[in-house]
């Protein structure tokens, strides 16, 4: 249920929201935001996702850096997330771990591992709007959506890339979350046949061009696991820096049993590079 | 020229018509002209410098900035920081612009809550005044940020610009970047029309509450979308940066074109009108230089040359060669009318007299300021090829369009006969001053050296202290507006010169710590420069990571000891962030310096100072490169100086070598040099003295200089060339050439001096200087050429006796007399212009017997007679005629005369004294020796002669026929 690689397909947002007071009272000729988001939601669902990802980072010269990573999610019937994403090359930031353990009850936390620096930290409070390591991507972008942060209004449908979409708006559902996140809203694509999201445009506060544009594109059934639709390719342009990042799912795998103890943040200070084998061997094995 | 001249008379009109045709065309291709005051024109193509800094901006982005300055007491409010996050946006949209550094894009490394945040401070703009205050504190303390984004008291801010190299004209580019922010600042940029979002399209499907909240967001964005008058909102706001400088600079040019050359042209117009009682004498070259203007600025455009710092002064320098030109003309058909020429006579007589000395001048100019552009410089070479250009469309339009204006017009210039008061002035001026020189000056010429000398020898010392300088600023008046604003940036925050110190390492080599820690140290040591306003490297980056990484405490501020932890902390940052830091695969990194110094010999100083500091090898061993635009323009002065000594030099060779062939005489040729290069080492010695450096500006005036006192000289020296040969004496020779040519001399150089003392009033420092320094040289050359040039050719026996000899009598002298035996023809003429020319008429003794003398002659024309008396009659010895020799006893041996020689016809000798024999001997002992031996010849031959004739019946026979026999055969003589 790869969470951690943001909203525009599957995990992104959850069940509907705040809509529900807003548009009670009128009658709606068809589908609502909200409704259609909860589509995009259920479709994309997995229990647990382990992904093997490569991620690009193009800066405006053309000129690339090159990371893979390993990323695991997992989330229990209680609602309650783990998310680990962990760098498997190159070398010098072999193991480089950042920690989220998202409670339904609590706020989240996140440990920082750094090998070079021999212990995990914990990051206290919330970091939405920081890039993720030199990316195009902000912690925000990959985080879980919860759908009690947002808003959802449909705008009139559109077209991207000869299909046709829904066209969702994402706002802050209040305003202490409009102080948090870097975003005024967002501005959400979803294919009208599956429910993929094919393109966000993110947008600044006083802004009437997107700050930033997600594309997914290559949607394509993991098959062996389930009949969940992947994108193979997300690409994150960021329309200020001319800059733009691509991550490519590599391997995938959903429900998948996965090791609780790996979200413990205990076990990050004793990581060696071996620690990620048994992960690894997962995509190979078969369900 | 005669034969030009004359047709261009008789086709008055039509060369008149041809002339005002080709005019018009050039006036309307004019107004293509650019203007380009860019600092690109100064560095040379292709030189190593131009290629690393090729490389250097290819790998870490543009050095060239646009600075915007803001101040404001209430800059950290949610108010002011959304105006300035909008201004940034705006800017960085900008075609030109690379990159923008401001509060809303340089990292601010921190440690937030234990993770390290390296987004932009103001990424989101607080609203709470706690929030903001924090956040100005966290700008403040930000290493990063402290002077180059933010003052240190937190109410001023820079908006820093990194503008793409242009394409094409870099001043083009200038023009446009500056305008473009002028008119953002200015809220005149419409916006573009803002693109249909989704969310203003029509939102049918949701309820009423949301559909007025979005209309009011749409609304809200509309407005912030619309342009804002930056300049009302702020305390201060204004551009600076290069663009900006080269747009006042050019801005400045043109100001000063338009009111003080036609101002100067006016003093100039005024002052040769009243001094030649002739409006005509006074306008005619100013609608000669308006014309040759015109043709150039044409050209310009055919050639793609623009405008720049040099070449603007190229219109003056038309006006200032030319008008000397025109008077001359004009002076010389006041005169031949005065003479009683009428017509096309008149205009005929002017070719005839001074036709040469106007092609000379003519080539002269136009060679010798197209030297100048055989340089690496395209500023040189633009320059070189318009002053030629100007110096032919000139030189074409006096010897065609005046012609033809002088047929039409011509009638209205009064005659300096027929002018008896003008005339009388005129005459009382030349009469002053030629009786001077006559009086004083020509009989005391020891003194007048002595006093040039004295004046120009400690000039000649004070030159080596010239500084040299490129800088911009120091060109504007200290008072102005411009200087004020970049005093103010570069006080409160930083300068807007880049310089780039680049190290070169192996892939992966600057991750590690030993390179990063070199480089840390490196920038540290140039933080403590007081010339350095802010220093930046990938070092501080990584140093703020580990000090936010270790808990926040200044002293973990460095870059750390392990190399894994340096590649772990570099992912905190994006690739682009580090772009100008450090190239791809982390193989080279970038020290970025930022300093106000506009100086280029400071400049110069410090990067001679890194690049010592960095050879010590103190700062590890990788090799490095110190580059920029500024480096490079620094470095380019020493070209302009260059070239300016080639422009001297080669005017002073083709000075050199059309003397030198007009009296075939090297020594005449370096007189004439020697007092031209007096106007030039005082005007270089008075530079040093009131501390004007030498800059594109001022270096202009030695071109001005050798222009106008080549000029000067060649008329000077073209009519003494002629007056030698009709008058034969030089004193008279000196006199008459400066009677003719004092007049129109003085009045055009005072009338350029007045002219150029106007430019003095310019409030641009380089043409300031250059009017002043100019008006100086106008002086001094009208001194060299009417008091020093005549002096020291006075003291010099010139061609004279070789000119007066003619060719055909100079061979035959030189075949016949025993005395040139062996000699090349050179030495023959050193000889002949080692001697006196004296002549005697029938009748005349030129030696008595017994007399004392110390003088030998050679007879170059009519017939003597040797006589002796004996018993008291007396005997004809001998007959002398062309090459034959007498006096050479009494001049060798401490003898008195031993025989009478008389003169039977009118009689030409050369007379030869022991004094320039001894000269000889010490200066040219091969020729001196030859000399001798050719007299001990002679002697030895007489000797034999008089033996035989003692021996012989008849010792004293009336006469020998020595033309028939050989020359060492000669019979003897006294």
């Amino acid at each position: 249920m790869s969470r951690h690689r943001s909203y525009p397909y599957s995990s992104l947002l959850l069940i509907l929201g705040v809509l529900v007071c807003l548009t009670g009272f009128v009658k709606i000729p068809s589908k609502t935001g909200a409704q259609i988001m909860d589509e995009v939601v259920n479709r994309h669902k997995a229990k647990t996702e382990l992904e093997l990802i490569k991620l690009v980072v193009v800066d405006e010269e053309g000129n690339t850096q090159v990371r893979e990573m390993i990323s695991v999610f997992s989330q229990d019937d209680k609602g309650d997330a783990n998310y680990m994403i962990r760098f498997l090359s190159p070398s010098d930031v072999k193991g480089i771990t950042l920690l989220t353990k998202d409670a339904q009850s609590d706020d989240p936390e996140q440990w920082f591992y750094m090998p070079a620096l021999g212990q995990a930290r914990k990051i206290m409070g919330e970091n939405r709007s920081g890039y993720f390591m030199g990316s195009d991507f902000t912690f925000e972008d990959l985080r879980r959506e919860n759908v009690e942060e947002h808003s959802y209004y449909r705008l009139q449908d559109d077209e991207v890339n000869g299909s046709q979409v829904y066209v969702v708006m994402a706002a802050p559902a209040n305003v202490d979350i409009q102080s948090a996140t870097g975003y005024a809203n967002r501005l959400l694509y979803i294919n009208r046949d599956n429910f993929n999201v094919l393109k966000v445009e993110f947008y600044e506060e006083g802004k009437t061009e997107p700050v930033k544009v997600l594309e997914a594109d290559q949607y394509a059934e993991v098959t062996e696991d389930s009949s969940v639709d992947r994108p193979a390719r997300i690409r994150m342009n960021n329309k200020t820096s001319g800059t733009y990042s691509v991550m490519t799912l590599m391997k995938s795998r959903l429900n998948v049993p996965v090791d609780p103890l790996i979200f413990e943040p205990e076990s990050l200070n004793t990581w060696t590079p071996e620690t990620d084998e048994p992960l690894l061997e997962q995509f190979n094995t078969d369900s | 020229m005669q034969r030009l001249f004359k047709l261009c008379y008789n086709n008055a009109f039509l060369v008149i018509a041809i002339v005002l045709a080709v005019t018009g065309f050039s006036i309307s291709k004019a107004f293509d002209l650019k203007v380009n005051v860019s600092t690109d024109a100064l560095i040379p193509e292709d030189s190593p410098l131009q290629k690393e800094y090729q490389r250097v901006t290819d790998a870490f982005g543009s050095d060239q900035l646009a600075l915007v300055y803001i101040e404001d007491e209430q800059l950290f409010t949610h108010e002011k920081l959304t105006l300035l996050q909008k201004l940034s946006k705006e800017l960085n949209k900008l075609p030109e612009v690379e990159r923008v550094e401001s509060l809303f894009t340089v990292n601010d490394i921190r440690s937030v809550n234990g993770w390290i945040d390296t987004s932009p401070l103001l990424r989101k703009i607080p609203k709470s005044p706690e929030a903001l205050a924090e956040k100005k504190q966290q700008a403040i303390d930000n290493p990063l940020m402290r002077r180059s984004i933010i003052s240190r008291n937190g109410n001023a801010t820079l908006i820093t610009l990194y503008l793409r190299t242009a394409d094409g004209e870099q001043m083009d580019s200038d023009k446009r970047v500056y305008n473009d922010i002028q008119e953002i600042l200015e809220g005149l940029k419409a916006p573009p029309a803002p693109e249909p979002t989704q969310d203003a399209k029509s939102i049918e499907h949701l309820p009423e509450s949301v559909r007025i909240a979005l209309e009011a967001k749409k609304k809200a964005k509309e407005e912030t979308a619309a342009p804002t008058d930056y300049t009302t909102q702020f305390t201060r706001i204004f551009q600076v940066g290069s663009p900006a400088l080269h747009v006042w600079m050019a801005d400045y040019i043109i100001a000063d074109q338009k009111i003080l050359l036609p101002a100067a042209g006016l003093i100039l117009v005024l002052l040769i009108g009243l001094m030649m009682g002739s409006f005509q004498a006074a306008i005619i070259p100013v609608i000669n230089a308006i014309i040759s203007t015109a043709w150039t600025f044409g050209l310009m455009v055919a050639l793609d040359i623009p405008i720049s710092m040099l070449n603007y002064i190229v219109p003056a320098l038309i006006l200032i060669i030319g008008a000397t030109e025109d008077v001359h003309i004009l002076n010389e058909y006041s005169e031949a009318k005065g003479e009683g020429s009428l017509g096309s006579d008149a205009v005929m007589q002017i070719a005839h007299r001074i036709g040469l000395t106007l092609f000379l001048t003519g080539l002269t100019t136009t060679l010798g300021f197209a030297v100048t552009g055989l340089s690496a410089l395209s500023i040189m070479q633009e320059f070189g090829t318009t002053a030629a250009l100007g110096m032919l469309s000139r030189f074409i339009i006096s010897i065609t369009f005046l012609p033809a204006w002088l047929r039409i017009f011509g009638r209205f210039i009064r005659s300096q006969k027929h002018t008896a008061n003008e005339n009388a002035r005129h005459r009382k001026v030349t009469q002053k001053v030629s009786n001077l020189l006559e009086k004083n000056l020509l009989r005391n010429p020891r003194r007048v050296i002595l006093v040039f000398s004295l004046i120009a020898l400690p000039c000649l010392f004070m030159i080596p202290k010239i500084r040299v300088s490129n800088d911009l600023i120091s060109f504007l008046h200290p008072d102005s507006p411009i200087v004020e604003q970049l005093n103010l940036v570069a006080n409160r925050l930083s300068g807007s010169k880049v310089i780039y110190v680049t190290f070169y390492g192996s892939e992966n080599s600057l991750k590690k710590h030993e390179s990063l820690q070199n480089i840390e140290a490196f920038s540290n040591w140039m933080r403590e420069d007081q010339r350095i306003d802010t220093v930046t490297s990938i070092a501080d980056y990584i140093a703020l990571v580990n000090k936010a990484m270790q808990g926040g405490n200044e002293a973990d501020r460095h870059v750390p000891d392990n190399d894994n932890l340096i590649s772990q902390y570099l992912l905190f940052f994006h690739r682009s962030d580090l772009k100008p830091y450090v190239a791809d695969k982390f193989s080279d990194a970038n020290v970025v310096l930022r300093s106000n110094i506009s100086d280029s010999s400071e400049l110069n100083t410090l990067v001679a100072d890194i690049e010592q500091k960095l050879n010590t090898g103190k700062f590890g061993d990788l090799r490095y490169s110190v580059s920029g635009k500024s480096v490079m323009v620094a470095a380019a002065v020493d070209k302009i100086i260059g070239g300016q000594v080639i422009s001297l030099a080669s005017m002073t060779a083709l000075l050199f070598a059309i003397v030198g062939v007009l009296f075939l005489s090297t020594r005449a040729a370096s007189l004439a040099v020697l007092s031209n290069l007096f106007p030039v080492v005082v005007v270089f010695g008075i530079m040093a003295l009131f501390g004007v450096t030498l800059n594109v500006g001022t270096c202009m005036v030695a071109a001005i200089t050798i222009g106008i006192a080549v000029d000067d000289t060649l008329h000077l020296m073209v009519r003494y060339n002629k007056e030698l040969k009709i008058l034969k004496d030089e004193h008279k020779a000196i006199l008459a050439s400066l009677r003719a040519e004092l007049f129109p001399v003085i009045t055009t150089s005072l009338g350029l001096a007045g002219g150029f003392v106007i430019l003095g009033f310019s409030s641009f420092v380089p043409v300031m200087q250059f009017g002043l320094l100019s008006a100086l040289v106008m002086i001094l050359a009208l001194l060299s050429d009417i008091i020093l040039t005549p002096v020291l050719l006075s003291t010099t026996r010139l061609i004279t006796l070789w000119d007066v000899l003619g060719f055909n009598l100079r061979n035959a002298l030189i075949e016949r007399s025993a005395m040139f035996e062996g000699l090349t023809k050179w030495q023959a003429k050193k000889l002949i212009l080692l001697a006196n020319l004296e002549e005697r008429q029938i009748g005349e003794y030129i030696v008595r017997e017994g007399d004392v003398g110390n003088s030998l002659y050679v007879i170059i024309d009519g017939e003597l007679e040797v006589s002796k008396t004996i018993e008291g009659r007396k005997v004809v010895i001998t007959k002398l005629v062309l090459g034959d020799i007498f006096g050479e006893i009494a001049l060798i041996s401490d003898v008195k005369r031993t025989a009478d020689v008389t003169a039977n016809t009118d009689t030409r000798l050369l007379v030869l004294n022991w004094k320039a024999l001894e000269n000889l001997q010490r200066y040219n002992p091969f020729l001196s020796s030859r000399l001798f031996l050719n007299l001990s010849r002679i002697l030895g031959q007489r000797l034999k002669s008089s033996l035989e004739r003692i021996e012989s019946p008849a010792p004293f026979p009336t006469r020998t026929p020595f033309k028939n026999m050989s020359k060492r055969q000669k019979p003897p003589s006294p």
